[in-house]
């Protein structure tokens, strides 16, 4: 499909967009989505990229490590991703339609919902032990005080924009409600965890999103590699003057630290252009002057979800939470008044029911290394959401620049940051 | 068992029950904090015993403006949205709404709804996020049914006015049960005069907690001693609050100030369930920040801790008092499954009380 039938608004920023999608870049390949992209189509205007990372703009996006820029000193796991965390499965439903000027309840359209689901079970039935970090309070995280509270994760993690946050949080209900029909007759209503950020790229106060589209995302969810970028709740978001979204990687641990996984799961729309770090280089710097709109609405977010085989007490996870905001941090991000920057962490090492008597968890003298993987696969998925995510034009054909990929890797050499 | 055109229903003042020592202001309400306004949509048709209230801390007007918010999290098992804005900033223009906990969703998007109202920057002010505190009403409730929409959120804010605030079985104490009898919706105030000024704490709760035989009023254990009236004792206990005042508090104070309704609350038992919900939310009017462009720093004054104690205390009474006004308010509501919560017998209750302190 040629750009022009996938688009139908191209606009001036076609002719650069051309220039760069031809490029090829180390490694650059068919894997850098290799997940696959699950989209909720709806009609003709509403599409989604294709399954060889190309986008529908006609760029080439790919993964940090393609590019084979490679972030601390533990493996990554075999998706690089949450999902390398066994039973963990992601799925996104992204709604993209329109162009051009804001019309309220019409377009356009770039918004979504990611969902996380924590393990292969009913996580109602059986709850995981969950610990939240708020670096700076300027979002909303719905269950957050009733599993604050509990210690305990009762429902899946959603991911979406600010306004979504009522609908998703509903929609999710009606899935809990189908699953558990005793909720609100004889078992507690659970809390769902909706978190957002504010995807001020379309029309956030129409919000497309609707019940189906929340069930159709968890439908979707599948373990293995993981669609990022602007994908799902991710799709209308930026963050250091480019365009970001989901972002994910993972680290495992060798045996004899215990073997664990820790990964990262993120929904990147915060920083500005001249703070962004790549493994210590100071990329932000070094391209600003690479074209960057101004987009209205400053308040911008990152929304931060860790998951690990680790047994792990609520208070561990808090403190593994904490270590997101240190790999968020080598990205170059100061958390900004008006940041919403939220994080929150779950182990599968228990199932946690109401009679459990029993708990696993770790020594405190393995977490120190758990906390290493926790920052390497934080700082990885926040630049994996950047260098996935192609240029993409939102309301009022303001246009939000994808990274330059070629520029970023010879940005990396020129820092002699290359691995290979 | 009567109707709830024969019930006589009456305030504790009027019932002439005094509690504590401070005087209340003269609606005895939440709405005695000028500028403060209270709404209810009330959901009440055979099994659907529900609805939504909502609490406006400020004229809608009041656009670009922050107020200083706190709360305390006694017991968190149930949903209080914006949560993280609350405790990390402490200044916000939030509306509070409280509903069931099937209808948070909804409710929140009702918020969303009337925050573009107000501006179309939502997250730049628009009183986003909206606060929105639940309870457990499927004792009498078909929660299930999920009766609460969106439009009954946008409903209560369009009825939001200051004066008397209607109480009982209203809003979203429609379905609430508390202590084995009606619960609901119940606010008290106290006046306090400080610098020359009068200013005031005012409380409103929604009762939906604690069992019959915890039931304590002035210090008399009368849920122990009642013997002759069926009991809607239930497992699904909840409590929320709102304090409002106009003395100027810093968020540090304004947590402590829902602290001291908790402690008030407490004189009449029912928190001590291990899933329960028990949280306060309260703000102050007093202080108002611009927030504009030019602002480079703000000269605050807050009442100094030397003299803070009556406020405190004046929170904790209004408290109290509040939900005792939920009891002798509430009217006899028939739910689902033909389950009933019986109002409070006010006469029978006061001639308990009286009897046991001679």
């Amino acid at each position: 499909m040629t750009q022009e039938n996938k688009y139908p608004k191209a606009g001036p920023f076609s002719r650069f967009l051309l220039g760069i999608s031809r490029r090829r870049f180390l490694r650059l390949s068919t894997g850098s989505m290799a997940g696959g992209f699950v989209g909720c189509l709806l009609n003709r205007e509403e599409w989604a990229a294709g399954s060889d990372g190309t986008s529908p703009w006609g760029e080439n996006r790919t993964r940090l490590r393609e590019l084979g820029i490679e972030i601390g000193r533990y493996p990554p796991g075999p998706y690089n991703a949450i999902t390398d965390v066994r039973g963990v499965r992601v799925g996104h439903c992204t709604k993209i339609s329109g162009s051009g000027k804001l019309r309220v309840g019409v377009g356009p359209v770039r918004t979504g919902v990611t969902v996380i689901m924590p393990h292969k079970g009913n996580v109602f039935e059986e709850k995981l032990a969950v610990g939240h970090f708020v670096l700076n309070g300027n979002g909303e995280m719905t269950g957050f005080v009733r599993d604050r509270e509990a210690g305990t994760l009762e429902t899946p993690i959603f991911l979406t924009g600010t306004a979504n946050i009522g609908i998703v949080y509903d929609a999710a209900l009606t899935y809990l409600m189908e699953q558990n029909p005793d909720i609100g007759i004889s078992e507690n209503v659970p809390v769902p965890v909706v978190a957002e950020c504010w995807d001020a790229m379309g029309d956030t106060e129409g919000r497309h999103i609707t019940e189906q589209d929340v069930l159709n995302a968890i439908k979707a969810a599948s373990g293995g590699p993981v669609a990022e970028g602007a994908v799902g709740g991710g799709t209308g978001m930026r963050s250091y003057g480019f365009k970001a979204g989901i972002g994910s990687s993972s680290r495992v641990l060798p045996d004899e630290r215990g073997g664990y996984t820790v990964g990262v799961l993120v929904n990147a729309n915060h920083g500005s252009r001249h703070l962004l770090r790549i493994d210590g280089v100071p990329v932000g710097e070094e391209l600003l002057d690479y074209p960057e709109k101004k987009e209205s609405g400053k308040s911008k977010s990152i929304i931060m979800v860790a998951a690990t085989d680790a047994p792990m007490l609520p208070v561990q996870l808090q403190r593994l939470c904490k270590r997101l905001a240190l790999g968020l941090a080598r990205t170059g991000s100061v958390s900004t008044h008006g940041s919403g920057d939220i994080f929150i962490a779950f182990s599968t090492g228990n199932r946690i029911t109401k009679n459990s008597k029993e708990f696993l968890c770790v020594d405190d003298s393995m977490v120190s290394r758990l906390w290493e993987a926790a920052v390497e696969a934080a700082e990885e998925a926040v630049l994996n959401a950047l260098t996935s995510a192609p240029t993409m034009d939102g309301k009022d054909d303001r246009v939000c620049e994808g990274i330059p990929l070629d520029r970023l890797v010879s940005l990396m050499q020129k820092y002699n940051r290359l691995r290979r | 068992m009567m109707t709830s055109m024969e019930e006589k229903r009456m305030d504790a003042r009027e019932a002439g029950l005094i509690l504590g020592g401070l005087p209340p202001g003269p609606l005895n309400g939440i709405t005695d904090v000028k500028g403060v306004r209270v709404g209810h949509a009330t959901l009440s048709r055979g099994d659907v015993q529900t609805g939504v209230t909502v609490v406006l801390p400020h004229e809608a007007d009041a656009e670009r403006a922050l107020w200083f918010y706190g709360c305390h999290i006694f017991d968190g098992h149930g949903e209080a949205t914006g949560i993280q804005v609350l405790e990390d900033f402490g200044m916000m223009s939030a509306p509070v709404f409280l509903t069931n906990v099937m209808a948070v969703g909804r409710v929140y998007n009702g918020g969303i709804t009337f925050g573009y109202g107000r501006d179309k920057g939502l997250p730049t002010d628009g009183g986003w996020p909206p606060i929105v505190m639940s309870i457990d009403d499927r004792y009498l409730n078909n929660l299930r049914a999920r009766a609460v929409k969106e439009q009954h959120a946008l409903e209560a804010v369009k009825k939001a006015t200051s004066g008397v605030v209607d109480s009982g079985s209203v809003g979203a104490g429609t379905g609430a049960v508390a202590f084995g009898f009606k619960g609901g919706i119940g606010t008290s105030s106290r006046r306090v005069d400080w610098d020359a000024s009068t200013t005031h704490v005012g409380v409103m709760t929604l009762a939906n907690h604690g069992s019959r035989e915890e039931l304590v009023i002035d210090g008399v254990p009368v849920g122990k001693k009642w013997k002759d009236a069926a009991s809607a004792d239930h497992a699904y206990h909840g409590v929320v609050g709102v304090v409002a005042t106009d003395v100027p508090m810093s968020p540090r104070q304004l947590n402590h100030l829902a602290q001291r309704a908790v402690a008030g609350w407490q004189r009449i038992g029912g928190l001590l369930d291990s899933i329960t919900t028990a949280m306060v939310v309260a703000f102050s009017t007093g202080i108002r920040l611009e927030s504009v462009k030019e602002t480079r720093e703000h000269r605050l004054e807050f009442v100094p801790e030397s003299r803070i104690s009556s406020f405190y205390r004046a929170a904790a009474e209004a408290a109290e008092e509040s939900v005792i006004n939920a009891l002798f308010r509430a009217t006899t509501v028939k739910g689902r499954d033909g389950r009933v919560a019986q109002a409070v017998p006010v006469d029978t209750l006061m001639k308990m009380i009286k009897t046991h302190k001679r």
